[in-house]
């Protein structure tokens, strides 16, 4: 059974103007229905973090603007020699390629060496290196040597454990997250929330009530 | 709220006109694989298909795809209780700042939530499937080529900025997402404000610039790289066969779902030609007509952008199953236009950056469509 395109047209057509009026009479009942929503201490934890981020980022970069940032004599002026690095690099891969064509540069892909992990921060090195390890061990190591098996399971074991966390994530989130209900406190949830790492403090040299650093005029 | 309305339509619905315009590049050739939509039919068979397999094709195993599908995600399921709610210690396994909590150095190079994570351990799917999606659907060389990528900036250029102090980073974290003033405490925007919301250059003297942690700063760099190196790789490596597929309209016999495909009646592109123009006034009356400060020559700007980028990013997508995001270009390009403008800032990126990336879906369901069976 092949999908018509007609079908598929009509089908996204109206499931794009649905979600729109979907969202949208969501968005307005959760404003108006849930209590100090967006606030920073609403109880039921509903602060919306990621409207906070979108605005904050909208906010300092429409108002300070990449003009105070990176053009020349500003603090990050140097970032702007990576324009040239993202010319350079695919043109350098190419000829390479074409100059060793038996050697691994051909799978060489600059887009992917920028900006595969484009997502730190707010993603850490972890999810990256994670990421990668599974990656190899079912895409490179299994699949070269039992490709029956990683074409039989491969692609169904990934929906299986996508689809278990995404139930109890939001399992958790309907029944323990929205009451507030806390884990009682043990050794495995203090361990991990109370080092700098966590509380995001590791800093080098920390400023003292009133010390500032940086250029002094801007 | 009829401007919300609006807006959000409009920008969905033109990502939906230009998957419409780029079919022929980004879903007809075989290449051109949507690796995501691989788990979808995968998944969609083994529900119909509660067959067992034929034990000597794979590796002696007796369980029918149905069946791993139930017992991987009950798995999984009866799992994530640890790491999400009860020890949450296995999200981020950094044992090593648990040795040395306030140890900074430590905390920068081992740590998890801020930190290099030189030591990468986690027992929770999350963590791994959380930003690139499940690494089971990455091709190998994508997955490999990101690793190269991730350890030269975020291990070794990372500490080389960060233990040289560049962009004074000995005052501020290693790695997070927040924007710091000069005193190390976060950016209050309200100080720098008039109270039109626009920005009071004499205030920004008396308060501070802004500083960003070390991966953050180097995130800007290679957001510039990426996007345009994305452009010239598309060129380099693909610009050929865009040219020929651009010039030979209607041919569409290149692998056994296009056979199959050719017996319906194709979607003619004046119906996506219409959609698009529709959505197009409808953007344009949003930016006009309420006070979002975008001009419209910018409103027609930021379309540019984002169906200039689309072939690109899309074959990127398309073959790798990794996004790479216009966010820093719309809000680099629009902070040159127009500067000073938040609410101009905004829309600016809703338009060139979110209707590439709703369209992108669109994409990617046309070529589910396409495999179905």
């Amino acid at each position: 059974m092949k999908l018509p395109p007609r079908v598929t047209f009509t089908a996204q057509m109206v499931a794009g103007v649905w979600s729109s009026l979907v969202q949208i009479a969501t968005m307005n009942w959760a404003l108006g229905a849930i209590k100090g929503v967006c606030q920073s201490d609403q109880p039921n934890r509903y602060t919306c973090p990621n409207g906070r981020v979108f605005f904050n980022a909208s906010v300092i970069w429409g108002v300070i603007g990449p003009q105070r940032m990176f053009s020349i004599g500003q603090i990050y002026s140097p970032l702007m020699f990576f324009w040239l690095a993202g010319l350079i690099l695919p043109i350098v891969i190419y000829f390479g390629a074409r100059a060793f064509p038996k050697s691994s540069i051909r799978y060489l892909n600059a887009p992917l060496i920028f900006s595969g992990a484009g997502l730190i921060p707010p993603a850490t090195p972890l999810n990256y290196l994670s990421w990668g390890i599974v990656g190899f061990i079912f895409n490179k190591w299994i699949r070269d040597r039992w490709r029956g098996w990683w074409m039989q399971y491969n692609y169904v074991l990934s929906a299986g454990l996508d689809v278990g966390l995404v139930l109890c994530t939001i399992l958790i989130f309907l029944t323990l997250n929205l009451t507030a209900t806390e884990f009682p406190e043990w050794w495995g949830t203090r361990i991990a929330a109370n080092t700098m790492d966590a509380m995001d403090t590791a800093i080098r040299v920390p400023l003292a009530e009133g010390e500032t650093f940086g250029p002094s005029s801007w | 709220m009829a401007c919300i309305l609006t807006l959000r339509s409009s920008t969905q619905m033109l990502g939906f006109g230009m998957a419409g315009f780029f079919t022929r590049f980004l879903v007809q050739p075989a290449a051109m694989i949507w690796p995501s939509t691989l788990i979808n039919t995968a998944l969609f068979s083994a529900l119909h298909d509660h067959t067992k397999p034929d034990p000597r094709k794979v590796s002696g195993w007796k369980i029918g795809r149905y069946g791993l599908f139930l017992v991987s995600m009950t798995a999984s399921f009866c799992w994530y209780w640890f790491p999400g709610y009860i020890a949450p210690f296995l999200s981020v396994f950094a044992w090593i700042t648990w040795i040395k909590p306030n140890n900074v150095v430590i905390n920068q190079l081992f740590g998890g939530w801020t930190g290099l994570s030189l030591l990468p351990m986690t027992f929770d799917w999350t963590q791994i499937s959380g930003f690139n999606f499940s690494p089971l659907i990455a091709p190998w060389y994508a997955i490999a080529n990101t690793l190269i990528g991730m350890v030269i900036f975020f291990w070794i250029v990372t500490s080389a900025i960060h233990y040289k102090g560049l962009f004074y980073a000995d005052y501020l974290p290693m790695s997070d997402s927040q924007s710091y003033d000069n005193t190390g405490n976060i950016y209050n925007v309200s100080r720098i404000l008039t109270p039109e919301f626009t920005f009071d250059a004499e205030k920004y003297k008396a308060y501070s610039p802004l500083f960003l942690s070390s991966t953050f700063t180097l995130c800007y760099g290679l957001s510039f790289a990426g996007i345009i190196a994305v452009i010239v790789h598309t060129g380099l490596f693909h610009g050929s066969d865009i040219m020929k597929r651009f010039r030979a309209t209607g041919t569409e016999s290149e692998d056994v779902h296009s056979r199959l495909m050719s017996r319906f009646k194709t979607v003619p592109m004046w119906w996506y030609g219409v959609i698009t123009l529709i959505m197009i006034g409808m953007g344009l009356g949003v930016t006009l007509g309420y006070e979002t400060h975008l001009a419209w020559w910018a409103f027609f700007v930021s379309l540019i952008i984002s169906a200039f980028w689309f072939v690109p990013l899309g074959i990127v997508k398309a073959s790798t199953n990794i996004d790479i995001g216009l966010n820093v270009l719309t809000e680099f390009i629009i902070g040159y236009m127009q500067p000073g403008k938040p609410m101009a800032m905004m829309l600016f990126k809703t338009y060139g950056y979110m209707s590439m990336y709703q369209g992108m879906y669109f994409s990617q369901d046309l070529k589910l469509g396409k495999y179905s069976n």
